[in-house]
């Protein structure tokens, strides 16, 4: 530059701004907009466009369901429905940590010229995944039942529910972070996705392990939930320790996620 | 009222672009992290009255949409002091976010809640909005299918319907046909009339005579003049013709 270079002091800065009137709900507003419009934009506005994305859970319980049944026989019992449990929660978890990693890349431009909480993004993209995720599960209710009748601890589905939403949201702000430092997370969350899916109790029962092997399976929080998730719609079992262990999981990840997303939040503009 | 306090804003140029985990992963054995500093904003520092319409002058890179986004709370600053005490409006680009699959209508409703408006109260003024843009027949065409001159002005008349104290504007009377633009001039002056504080950057340096109450001449990040605007833009003039010859 023409002029000579003073070295600047980094001080304290503040920037005193007052907050909008109606804060929260004009950025639930954002929130609601953002996921419909995404959600729009991902389906065409047609069910047939829905179709598709069942289409991949779907396709990867008929394949797990051919290897398990039988080239390695499982001895699990119910275990179309077992896997079928396994398979559209993860089917969640995979498409929301994803997208909400990439939308913060997406929503570079947004996020350059408007002000608002930068965790909407993230929020936001959940929120698209969500949608999806309550027809699909709608949709897994009605195959139990039809299968299976009315499970007597199906009021107690929307804790896991709750749960899993809680915690991959969780994952999704820790994942958002680090996208924007290192543009090949996407690259390298595949392969982890890959990783977990193979160590989370998916195709199989984490309970028929050793002891020794299936305490580390449990620091996996995803077991937990799936756990959750048989025990209400299969096993008819409750355990109150068992329950509670992943409420406080759950909410502890989702907090961990989003502290450390927001303590980042300010740089992320400069970063795109 | 806007104050700003010794700002200064520097941006960290890496030589080498280094935003994968494979790169900083790999390249800890080529040495300290490199990179070139850019001073955006050096000591600026100024005061904007309740009410006031200020314009920002100054060439491409002197600093001036660095300025207003600092303001807008987008980018921190390296050091110094910003107090805004009032509603903030920034409009620093039109149509941000427009989806272009989107109908007309539904990118005013979207682009209507980044503003802060809730669906309920879009729809009291998506008649008004369609008006001013030209475009009430078009109101269920995909944006896609609009022109450039057209989206700029639905961006533009969805924006003005923002009423926060305070507007941050960013080069944005440059929109449409002379028709058009006259339109926006006369909504630019009653915006002011109603007592909003405004900064506004722009490089047509008629309007800023016409309707600032004074000045900010920016270069390379420092303001070298501050007043009536007819006289800032008689010193940026002749900064300009000052460079040419040399």
């Amino acid at each position: 530059m023409g002029t000579p270079e003073t070295p600047v002091e980094v001080r304290n800065s503040t920037v005193a701004m007052v907050q909008p009137r109606g804060n929260l709900s004009k950025y639930l507003n954002i929130v609601r907009a953002l996921a419909v419009a995404d959600f729009r934009l991902k389906y065409h506005d047609s069910v047939l466009g829905y179709i598709w994305t069942m289409l991949n859970p779907m396709l990867m319980f008929g394949v797990y369901y051919f290897v398990f049944t039988v080239v390695f026989p499982s001895r699990i019992q119910d275990y179309p429905i077992f896997l079928l449990i396994g398979i559209f929660n993860f089917a969640f978890f995979q498409d929301c940590t994803f997208s909400a990693m990439n939308s913060i890349g997406n929503k570079s431009g947004l996020m350059k010229k408007i002000y608002f909480p930068r965790s909407i993004i993230v929020f936001a993209s959940s929120g698209t995944s969500l949608l999806s995720y309550l027809i699909n599960f709608v949709v897994l209710l009605g195959i139990i039942f039809f299968l299976k009748g009315i499970p007597p601890l199906v009021w107690l589905i929307p804790v896991p529910v709750i749960c899993l939403i809680i915690f991959t949201i969780g994952v999704s702000f820790l994942l958002a972070s680090l996208y924007a430092y290192f543009r090949d997370m996407g690259q390298i969350w595949g392969v982890f996705l890959l990783a977990i899916f193979w160590l989370s109790p998916i195709v199989f029962d984490v309970d028929a392990l050793p002891p020794s092997i299936s305490q580390f399976v449990y620091f996996n929080p995803l077991t937990r939930i799936f756990g959750l998730f048989r025990h209400y719609l299969l096993y008819n079992y409750f355990e109150f320790r068992f329950m509670a262990m992943t409420v406080v999981y759950s909410c502890l990840t989702f907090v961990m996620g989003f502290v450390i997303f927001t303590k980042n939040e300010s740089k992320l503009p400069e970063l795109f | 009222m806007i104050v700003v306090e010794n700002l200064n804003k520097v941006f960290r140029i890496p030589h080498e672009k280094k935003n994968t985990l494979f790169h900083t992963f790999f390249s800890f054995s080529k040495g300290a992290y490199q990179y070139e500093e850019f001073h955006a904003l050096r000591d600026v520092s100024f005061r904007v009255q309740k009410g006031e319409t200020v314009g920002i002058i100054g060439k491409n890179g002197s600093g001036k949409s660095t300025l207003l986004k600092i303001i807008a709370n987008i980018y921190r600053p390296t050091s110094g002091n910003v107090v805004v005490n009032d509603e903030v409006f920034p409009l620093l680009e039109l149509g941000v976010g427009f989806q272009p699959n989107f109908t007309v209508r539904d990118n005013i409703y979207l682009y209507g809640s980044f503003l802060g408006f809730t669906r309920r109260e879009m729809s009291e003024r998506i008649t008004r909005v369609l008006e001013f843009a030209e475009l009430t027949r078009f109101a269920d065409a995909k944006l896609d299918n609009l022109s450039t001159g057209m989206k700029s002005r639905l961006g533009y008349a969805i924006a003005i319907q923002g009423d926060a104290p305070i507007h941050l504007l960013d080069e944005i009377l440059a929109v449409g046909d002379e028709v058009f633009r006259q339109k926006c001039r006369e909504r630019f002056r009653s915006t002011r009339n109603e007592g909003r504080t405004i900064l506004y950057v722009s490089h047509d340096l008629g309007s800023v005579e016409e309707f600032c109450d004074s000045a900010i001449l920016l270069h390379h990040g420092q303001i070298v003049n501050m007043g009536f605007p007819d006289l800032v833009i008689q010193e940026y003039r002749k900064m300009i013709a000052m460079e040419e010859t040399a």
